[in-house]
């Protein structure tokens, strides 16, 4: 019988620690385990069969760090450690008289993901691949295990799925404050593996059986899928040099009964320290237990990183900002690659107490595919929001889904079959609770049964890909009422009636209602209410409109949503903050930082003054002397930045204006600078910082980014014509690759200026890597700018 | 933890000068968020010692090139590898400020980077408790890359803790570690209490812009 045909029929028992075990054979510190499947065999297969002596079910292969990372300069391939540990295994367990199953054991890959790592998720998925195409042939499940990152369980989980049939475990290691080291919480770790469709899920290593006790329990609360528990033999401590495990086989084994006693746990085993002993000892009182099935769970939620969006009885705000259709301003980011304006968009959103935030792309021109994609993981390395991919290009949402950190919301599935037939098995494969549109082949029915109809139809076909109706959120189509008196009508009847009647969840968008009409927001509001009334779980609406949010905090606190009515008197006195003393001036504001303001007062200038008079005798003077204040020592960095943030706030207001009135928005044209941290230099903030500043003097910064490639930046800089590049490093290593960059403009791009910063250079060092400026700091990169570009 | 003001505000470039009430206002205001959201950890162990001569020194059976350790160890005899961490959450907090506000981005990476400094000062405070009932001094921390001690002597340091799989650090090819707030040390424990140099005053770097000036 394989592992699943066992799984909830008998206590499966993991067997114990290898690593501890290998290095009481003698293994050194820093020596990597795997290599002694090839140097020392024996002894791999003596710990084994000694698992297998003491009662195991299956055996973990010795394959926890097989990756090419840590191989990489070794005499060894992945192929070459992964299968002689496989065939190990297989004959530890063969020796067995009953059968013993062998786990392909794949660890952590030693490396920290994009973006605050360097590994680039589809790289984490090959060198996943490569184990798995390695060891899946001959073993019966795979057991991805330790792992504290979400992200790379992703990658490991797509990799097994997609190169074998095997079953997929998956358990992870957890903090004292029940944390991953990602920061996800138990809850949001469960609902993404859920959603990625594992077999079966658990912890192992970090804490003992006693401390992971309460996690168990935690962990069934909402988990539906059966649950596996291989702890430590406590918790390490460290004895005359030597790391240590002090819990006792009896001891062990008394604790890891109360695990393995609770219903939903099918499997129990151990980790780190623990030996045959612990095992044997596991396995007299643990095998005599016949598993409880898993209670199914039937709640509704989406999950970012490290966070979880409950969709349930209180309604959640989707913030819409992100989407192009009749954003003048938007478009023109997405379409310059202006990625921090959409940033600002997301924090701004998140900061109005949205839940979740949708991301649409979808523009002529653009190459969807790519820019959703990094859009969406641009978005996840700011904002912990879960977010809403909302594309109508199959192979734009795949792309999107493949790479998104965790359990996303899909925009949309409609019920015309090729729309089910395209979207329901990404669904299915990457996971994701599903925006269902109640429309199809013939349209949008005119009648709220009509919709209803197609809603019933979406559910079973839905049903048929394996997907849950936990997993489906109905859209009953808000049309603009100045068309249609009954419009609002009719689609709140058919949402009354899927949430109540059919019990699936609904969302809307909600401004649609009220096109072609004036003051928008008043009408928008009351649907809105309405619309929550009838039982609306999820608004997509626009979270910066205080007659929305009003709405939304009132609705909460009239129904008892909002104990203490924390929410809606938080969001009263956020609004209420400002108009206390007489306004200062657009000028007054940025010297002294109000952001704010400053966005306030060039709001009301532009109605009576030009952009260009604004610039010149507001905000210039303003910068110039907050700037001559930094050089001369009076001003600190902090207030800088602040006058920079108030600055750029008032920009952007000129910028929307100008978006307004341009047709065919034609920017003027800008001095380009381009700005990089060097290669192998990860320390990027003070780059960060130059460029604001530069930006708001007026200059067009292409930012390159962190850790980049010398040739990268010629080629940039040579297409686009750019004048004056500015460099950055921090650490003494690093300023080799400044060097080396230097060197190559020198050689091929001669006329090209460069100027250099970072903390280790001083003007001496600058002069002797051959720089044509030393920035002392950020001030000093906007004036050697100036002056660059006035000559 | 204990962040000490005054070394945010030596990162921040106020070296004699006292903060603007704004400033002020913003560094509490970041220090509260940043200590909400960090994930300290940290993990130590005490390996064998040995040394060779002036230049090279055998810590947990690995040897190190450096006359500035070997002279900073002294007289210990004994020796910790140490490794800390604010998590992946300190580096997360600064990106999301960077997308809209960047004067509060410059303040969180000095609020960090004092925290990180707080938090490690801390845990060494338990351990020179523990040491000292066994009459043992704490040297201060010493850290690949500080003097002649190369970064890339981190790899050997990483070898000898279990810091990925522990505490989550992980080391790029340029030998930086991730999360960036993170350190890691060798401590000397010696039986002779001693005054030690420490701080900027141990360092050669003397024109390092951050350079405390006591």
């Amino acid at each position: 019988m394989g592992f699943l045909e066992r799984l909830g029929k008998e206590m499966l028992l993991f067997d114990g620690a290898m690593g501890t075990q290998l290095q009481a054979r003698g293994l050194g510190a820093g020596e990597l385990p795997e290599v002694w499947n090839l140097t020392h065999p024996d002894d791999v297969a003596d710990i084994q069969s000694a698992y297998v002596q003491a009662g195991c079910d299956i055996l973990k292969t010795n394959t926890f760090g097989a990756n090419a990372l840590k191989f990489e300069g070794t005499p060894y391939t992945v192929e070459q450690i992964v299968q002689s540990a496989v065939g190990i295994a297989k004959r530890a367990a063969a020796k067995a008289p009953r059968e013993v199953l062998v786990a392909l054991d794949m660890g952590p890959t030693g490396k920290l993901l994009k973006p605050y790592g360097e590994l680039e998720f589809c790289k984490a998925y090959e060198l996943y691949k490569e184990q798995v195409l390695a060891g899946a042939q001959d073993a019966d499940l795979i057991l991805i295990e330790t792992m504290g990152d979400l992200y790379e369980i992703k990658a490991a989980v797509l990799a097994a799925k997609e190169n074998s049939d095997l079953p997929v475990v998956v358990t992870m290691i957890f903090d004292e404050q029940a944390k991953l080291l990602t920061g996800a919480d138990i809850e949001t770790a469960l609902v993404t593996l859920e959603a990625l469709g594992v077999d079966m899920l658990g912890f192992n290593c970090g804490l003992g059986p006693r401390q992971m006790l309460p996690f168990v329990q935690e962990l069934l609360r909402y988990t539906s899928t059966p649950v596996a528990v291989n702890p430590n033999a406590g918790l390490p401590v460290c004895v005359n040099g030597v790391t240590s495990y002090n819990v006792t086989p009896e001891a062990f084994a008394e604790e890891l009964f109360k695990i393995a006693s609770c219903a939903g746990v099918q499997a129990v085993g151990g980790c780190c320290g623990t030996t045959p002993a612990h095992i044997g000892a596991a396995a007299r009182v643990c095998k005599a237990i016949s598993p409880v099935p898993v209670k199914k769970k039937d709640f509704t939620a989406v999950t970012s990183y490290g966070k979880t969006v409950r969709i349930g009885d209180t309604p959640v705000l989707i913030g819409e900002r992100i989407n192009p259709t009749g954003k003048k301003r938007l478009k023109e980011a997405l379409l310059a690659g202006e990625t921090s304006y959409i940033f600002a968009e997301a924090v701004a959103q998140a900061d109005k107490g949205a839940h979740i935030l949708d991301v649409n792309v979808g523009l002529p021109g653009i190459d969807e595919p790519a820019v959703l994609e990094s859009t969406v993981q641009g978005l996840q390395g700011i904002t912990d929001l879960p977010l809403q991919i909302d594309t109508s290009d199959p192979a734009a949402m795949e792309r999107a889904l493949r790479i998104y950190n965790g359990k996303p919301l899909i925009n949309s599935v409609n019920g015309k079959r090729e729309s089910m037939e395209t979207v329901f098995p990404l669904a299915k494969k990457y996971g994701g609770a599903v925006v269902c549109l109640t429309l199809d082949e013939s349209g949008i029915p005119a009648s709220a049964e009509g919709r209803i109809r197609i809603a019933e139809r979406i559910l079973e076909t839905a049903a048929k890909y394996g997907i849950e109706k936990k997993d489906l959120l109905f859209d009953t189509l808000a049309m603009t009422v100045s068309t249609g008196a009954d419009n609002a009508q009719i689609t709140l009847e058919a949402l009354d009636y899927i949430r109540h009647t059919l019990g699936v969840h609904t969302v809307l968008g909600v401004s649609n209602i009220s096109f072609g009409l004036p003051k928008r927001d008043s009408i928008n509001a009351a649907f809105f209410t309405l619309a929550m009334e009838r039982g609306l779980s999820a608004g997509i609406i626009n979270p910066k409109s205080d007659a929305m949010r009003n709405a939304y905090y009132a609705f909460c606190a009239l129904k008892g949503l909002d104990p203490n009515f924390e929410q809606y008197i938080g969001s009263v006195t956020d609004a209420a903050a400002p108009e206390a003393a007489a306004a200062p001036s657009l000028k007054t504001a940025v010297l002294k930082g109000l952001k704010e303001e400053a966005g306030r007062q060039a709001r009301q200038m532009l109605l009576t003054e030009e952009p260009l008079a604004i610039i010149n005798q507001e905000l210039i003077p303003a910068l110039d002397e907050v700037g001559q204040g930094f050089e001369k020592g009076t001003v600190f960095l902090p207030q800088l930045l602040m006058s920079a943030d108030a600055a750029k706030a008032a920009f952007e207001e000129i910028k929307q204006a100008l978006a307004r009135t341009q047709d065919a928005s034609e920017p003027a044209q800008k001095h380009k600078i381009i700005l990089a941290t060097v290669k192998g230099d990860i320390h990027d903030i003070g780059k960060n910082i130059v460029k604001v500043l530069l930006e708001n003097y007026g200059f067009s910064v292409i930012d390159l980014g962190k850790d980049v490639d010398p040739e990268v930046i010629l080629e940039k800089a040579v297409r686009e014509q750019v004048r004056l590049v500015g460099l950055s490093a921090l650490m003494t290593t690093t300023v080799a690759n400044m060097e080396r960059t230097i060197a190559l403009f020198r050689e091929k791009y001669p006329a090209c200026k460069i100027m250099v910063g970072g903390a280790v250079l001083t003007q001496d060092y600058a002069d002797r890597i051959g720089a044509d400026f030393y920035s002392k700091d950020a001030m000093g990169s906007v004036r050697y700018a100036e002056k660059c570009f006035s000559e | 933890m204990e962040i000490r003001k005054k070394e945010v505000l030596r990162y921040l470039g106020f070296h004699a000068a006292s903060p603007d009430e704004a400033t002020d206002a913003l560094i509490d205001a970041v220090t509260k968020e940043a200590l909400a959201c960090v994930q300290p950890k940290s993990i130590y162990r005490e390996v064998s010692l040995r040394y060779l001569d002036d230049a090279r020194t055998e810590i947990g059976g690995t040897v190190f090139h450096s006359r500035k350790l070997r002279a900073h160890l002294k007289q210990s005899d004994r020796i910790l590898v140490f490794a800390a961490t604010l998590g992946i959450s300190a580096d997360r907090l600064v990106r999301r400020y960077l997308a809209d506000d960047a004067a509060k981005a410059a303040v969180a990476q000095a609020v960090l980077a004092a925290m990180i400094e707080g938090y490690c000062d801390e845990i060494c405070a338990q351990i020179a408790k523990e040491e000292g009932k066994n009459g043992y001094f704490l040297r201060p921390r010493f850290s690949p890359g500080y003097a002649d001690l190369p970064l890339t002597a981190q790899r050997e340091l990483f070898s000898l803790l279990e810091i990925t799989k522990r505490i989550g650090v992980t080391l790029n090819d340029a030998c930086f570690m991730l999360p960036t707030k993170s350190v890691t040390a060798f401590i000397g424990l010696t039986r002779d209490k001693g005054c030690a140099e420490r701080g900027c005053a141990a360092c050669d770097a003397r024109e390092c812009a951050y350079r405390s000036e006591e």
